[in-house]
């Protein structure tokens, strides 16, 4: 084995340990696990593909059936499809737009927040001005308007979602970064570094991007889940194309069309997508808590027992 | 020509307090000349200016006005690789051995990549042989055990010589140790001091000392240079023995009679000299720094600063009763 | 002056599986400041915890242990005392702490007179009462209290922190007091204020310490008798004369040797070796990896502590008849 892979199934393995150190971890880690893998599934063509729409009242919101194991077990939602297939088919986009938005908040959010806090001076100014003017704009209220503006065929472009839910979701750890960077500039260990000749950039994006990975990792984390809340949230307000795979979509249709919140019909048409997306915030939530001690290298060594 | 020489520096810093912006000199015109291979002891407690004028001389901190010059050339006035040059040659061992070390990165890491940056060895094996032989050299031994360890895994002695070997391994020619055995057990003082003073004497590296403990400075030689600073101003300058033998300046007799003595008997003839307290930099007295606090002070001493001037040749003192 | 205080027999604490303070037997004397020196992680700290009971809860002490407190004519087993009981009759009104000042013991959000004041409140104590006993402490350690009890921690410099914490720990008019490194962080003028007052206090309010320090210098200070502890061990126990000039324990000679003398230009003195490992004592005297006298039965059999003169107890082979 050589080095690099030495090192890869040492972290592996720190992060098999640090879950199985809780039950909710372990459990949050398998949830997890069976959404990225159920995922996949959908995207390699693993899962039968949803059948064609069939509008009328004899097949919307059917109570749950044995027929066709184990697609019915949910019964069918507001198009006449089965309902479980439809959330499973949901799940691949969900997550992708999510994980898309976190990433672009957490890369643009930490760029300028080192930036702004380590240079300093006009630039810092700038770039603070831009990141208040950010903060300062109703996040969904934009997001709202981007998505009606928008047309259609662009509504269901992953990338394009991505964008809009992450427009102003970067400032607040802007902030959260310039202030940590600001007070980290003062360390002793920041003045060795001059002197010992590392770049700017160097220090700036090994030396102190390194002191705040694990806040940094629990920030995507929790970007994924406040993007899942803003893409599930704009369907539920009706603002996206009425596809059958997405979950708010769902829950707009069970309480609109279905009635569901004064009759038993659409019932589980409208707790079987909530409870998709709770499951995954839970578990998103606690991994969240579990990386920052993947990141901490004293808990690191008292697991790994690296005494040497 | 002296390796260092930093003439007329004043450093100001400003604070806000609520509305009003007041701003103090924290080194107010001070001169400090090093020569190549010599050691020079900086002596003063804590708001002197001492760990700023220190910084100086690094270019960590920019001075408001007055020049340091690296050997000759004014370092302002550099181009790219003069100052690469002269960056490479001046390095810093802080003096909180926990905060001066990355917590993230292990012993390897913060070495290795000294030497990966700046490109000292041709190949892996003799950048790990280089890093072995530093780490030996600060008292590391054997290397191997230290290697793979985290900064909190190691004592406060360990870490330090860390820092140590940070700054030895670009073979520097100058070297600010910024009271950087303060924050250790007494007992261990002494052993850190022989690290540095040994690594520097190997390649003839000109050091800095900056300390509160005039006693440390004893290791260096009785002929260490050393400049006692109180409020931002070098109030005394003298070899260490002379310094010693005899204090002129009431501050330096001040911190030379508090210094704790392992002696019993010696309790009962140290009386302080000083009145009160050292006052805040914003509010030091006009004329001589020390002339709220000093037994001797006169009328003149209230409204005048001294000059520091020679009254022996290697003997400076700014002060009125001189 | 001969009678004791406070007696600890067979004081042992173990963290976990691994004991950091082993059969420590000493007695502090009525009116005396009696000394506790080590390395940083030697026990002294854990000791003084365990005698105010402020240990952490992963701390057990052995059950055999005993520090017996004298209150007039009763002898009561601290360690036996329940735990509320001891919060109200015997922590800071018979034995009081002064910690660390670097530490942070001063609530940073609340302001000085709000400290006495919510001490107060936790002993019965009235407020008007409370605030005049603080303006009268603090004026004893020369502060103005009509400003300081005004201030937050943070407006205050180390040695006006370092003086407000002795104030708290006199406030319930205690007679033991603990000084846990009372001058570290300080500088050299300010430190000698704080030990010039320590022992104006002592007289003034009849007080005993107990003091805790890893810098010999202090203890030459202030001390009347000194017990040097090394691995959790008291390794010497006499008068500090005793100590300073007829040393017996190498451990205590190398103590003695590293800490400079004024005035000597020499190579530092090294202990050799490094601090233990807990975890991995060696069998026998724990010194052993670092004694130049080792011995054989050094190896096999840990020395007892034993009185060889009077009033001089040294645990070593080397003074033991075997």
């Amino acid at each position: 084995m050589s080095e690099r892979d030495k090192v890869f199934t040492k972290q592996l393995k720190l992060v098999f340990k640090v879950f199985s150190r809780s039950p909710t971890y372990m459990f949050s880690f398998v949830i997890l696990l069976i959404y990225v893998v159920t995922a996949i599934a959908v995207i390699l063509g693993l899962v039968p593909p949803l059948p064609p729409y069939r509008g009328g009242w004899e097949y919307m919101y059917q109570p749950p059936s044995w027929k066709d194991f184990p697609w019915y077990m949910l019964g069918t939602e507001y198009t006449g499809r089965p309902l479980l297939l439809a959330i499973i088919h949901g799940i691949p986009k969900t997550l992708s737009v999510a994980f898309l938005a976190a990433l672009i908040t957490v890369t643009v959010g930490t760029i300028i927040g080192l930036v702004a806090g380590y240079i300093g001076g006009l630039v810092d100014e700038a770039l603070s001005l831009v990141i208040n003017v950010a903060l300062t704009i109703p996040t969904y209220l934009l997001a709202l308007i981007l998505v009606v503006i928008l047309p259609p065929e662009l509504k269901g472009n992953v990338v394009i979602m991505a964008a809009v839910l992450s427009i102003t979701a970067w400032a607040s750890l802007a902030r959260a970064i310039r202030a940590q960077t600001l007070a980290l500039k003062r360390r002793e260990f920041i003045d060795v570094a001059k002197t010992i000749g590392f770049r700017q950039l160097k220090i700036m994006f090994d030396d102190i991007l390194r002191f705040m990975a694990p806040f940094i990792a629990m920030n995507l984390v929790l970007s994924s889940a406040s993007a899942i809340y803003g893409y599930t949230g704009l369907a539920f307000l009706g603002l996206m194309p009425m596809t059958p795979d997405n979950w708010g979509v769902q829950i707009y249709m069970a309480i609109r069309g279905g009635g569901a919140l004064y009759s038993d019909k659409a019932i589980l048409a409208l707790w079987a997508p909530i409870i998709t997306i709770v499951l995954l915030q839970y578990s998103l939530i606690n991994i969240a808590k579990a990386m920052e001690e993947i990141f901490n290298p004293a808990l690191r060594v008292y697991l790994l027992g690296e005494e040497s | 020509m002296p390796l260092i020489e930093a003439k007329d520096i004043i450093v100001r810093f400003s604070i806000r307090r609520g509305w009003r912006r007041s701003s103090f000199n924290a080194v107010d015109n001070v001169d400090l000349e090093i020569e190549q291979g010599t050691i020079v002891g900086l002596l003063g407690e804590s708001g002197s200016g001492k760990t700023t004028l220190g910084k100086v001389t690094l270019d960590l901190i920019k001075p408001t006005k007055g020049v340091v010059k690296f050997m000759g050339k004014n370092i302002m006035e550099m181009n790219k690789e003069e100052y690469m040059r002269y960056r490479i040659n001046a390095q810093y061992i802080p003096q909180d051995p926990y905060a001066s070390l990355h917590p993230f990165k292990k012993v390897r890491d913060i070495l290795q990549e000294i030497v990966k940056y700046h490109r000292l060895a041709n190949n892996d094996k003799e950048a790990l042989e280089m890093i072995l032989d530093t780490m030996s050299k600060v008292g590391l031994n054997p290397p191997e055990k230290y290697f793979d360890k985290y900064p909190f895994q190691l004592s406060g002695g360990e870490r330090q010589r860390v820092s140590i070997a940070r700054a030895l391994i670009l073979k520097p020619m100058y070297i600010v140790a910024d009271e950087p055995v303060t924050m250790l057990d007494a007992s261990l003082k002494g052993a850190i001091v022989n690290t540095i003073k040994n690594a520097i004497a190997t390649i003839g590296i000109s050091l800095l000392f900056i300390t509160h403990e005039i006693t440390l400075l004893q290791y260096f030689g009785s002929q260490t240079n050393v400049l006692v600073m109180y409020l931002g101003k070098v109030v005394e300058q003298a070899p260490l023995k002379e310094l010693l033998h005899n204090p002129l300046h009431p501050y330096t007799q001040a911190l030379a009679s508090a210094i704790p003595v392992a002696d019993p008997k010696a309790r009962t003839t140290r009386k302080l000299l000083l009145r009160g307290a050292p006052p805040s930099p914003l509010n030091k007295p006009p004329g001589c720094v020390l002339s709220d606090r000093c037994p001797f002070a006169i009328e003149k001493c209230r409204r005048e600063q001294p000059i520091l001037k020679a009254i022996s040749p290697n003997h400076l003192i700014a002060c009125h009763l001189y | 002056m001969s009678e004791v205080l406070l007696s600890t027999k067979n004081l042992s604490v173990s963290y976990y599986n691994t004991k950091v303070v082993s059969n420590a037997s000493f007695n502090i004397y009525k009116g005396e400041t009696y000394a506790l020196v080590g390395e940083s992680g030697c026990g002294k700290s854990t000791i003084a915890s365990s005698i105010m009971r402020t240990l952490p809860e992963i701390a057990h002490i052995n059950p055999d242990s005993q520090i017996v407190y004298h209150m007039g004519a009763s002898a009561i087993d601290l360690l036996k005392v329940p735990e509320n009981e001891f919060s109200r009759r015997f922590r800071w009104k018979e034995i009081a702490m002064v910690p660390q000042g670097a530490l942070n013991a001063l609530n940073p959000t609340i302001r000085i007179r709000d400290h006495f004041i919510e001490t107060a409140k936790a002993h019965d104590l009235e407020k008007e009462e409370a605030l005049e006993r603080a303006w009268k402490l603090l004026e004893a350690v020369k502060l103005d209290p009509q400003r300081v009890l005004n201030l937050y921690p943070i407006e205050m410099s180390g040695g006006m922190k370092q003086r407000v914490l002795i104030t708290m720990a006199l406030f319930l008019n205690p007679k033991l007091v603990l000084l846990d490194e009372p001058t570290t962080a300080l500088d050299v003028l300010t430190q000698r204020e704080i030990l010039i007052l320590l022992g104006e206090l002592k007289a003034k309010y009849s007080l005993t310490y107990m003091l805790i320090t890893h810098d010999i210098a202090l203890v030459a200070d202030l001390a009347d008798r000194v017990a040097v502890i090394y691995a959790g061990r008291i390794v010497e126990d006499s008068s500090v004369d005793n100590i300073f000039y007829d040393p017996k324990h190498p451990y205590t000679i190398g103590l003695l040797r590293a800490v400079p003398k004024l005035g000597e230009f020499k190579e530092p003195e090294v202990i050799p070796g490094s601090t233990p490992d807990y975890k991995r004592l060696p069998p026998g005297c724990k010194f052993i990896p670092r004694c130049p006298f080792a011995m054989d039965i050094c190896r096999k059999e840990e020395p007892p502590l034993v009185e060889i003169d009077k009033g001089h107890f040294v645990a070593c082979w080397l003074y033991m008849k075997r």
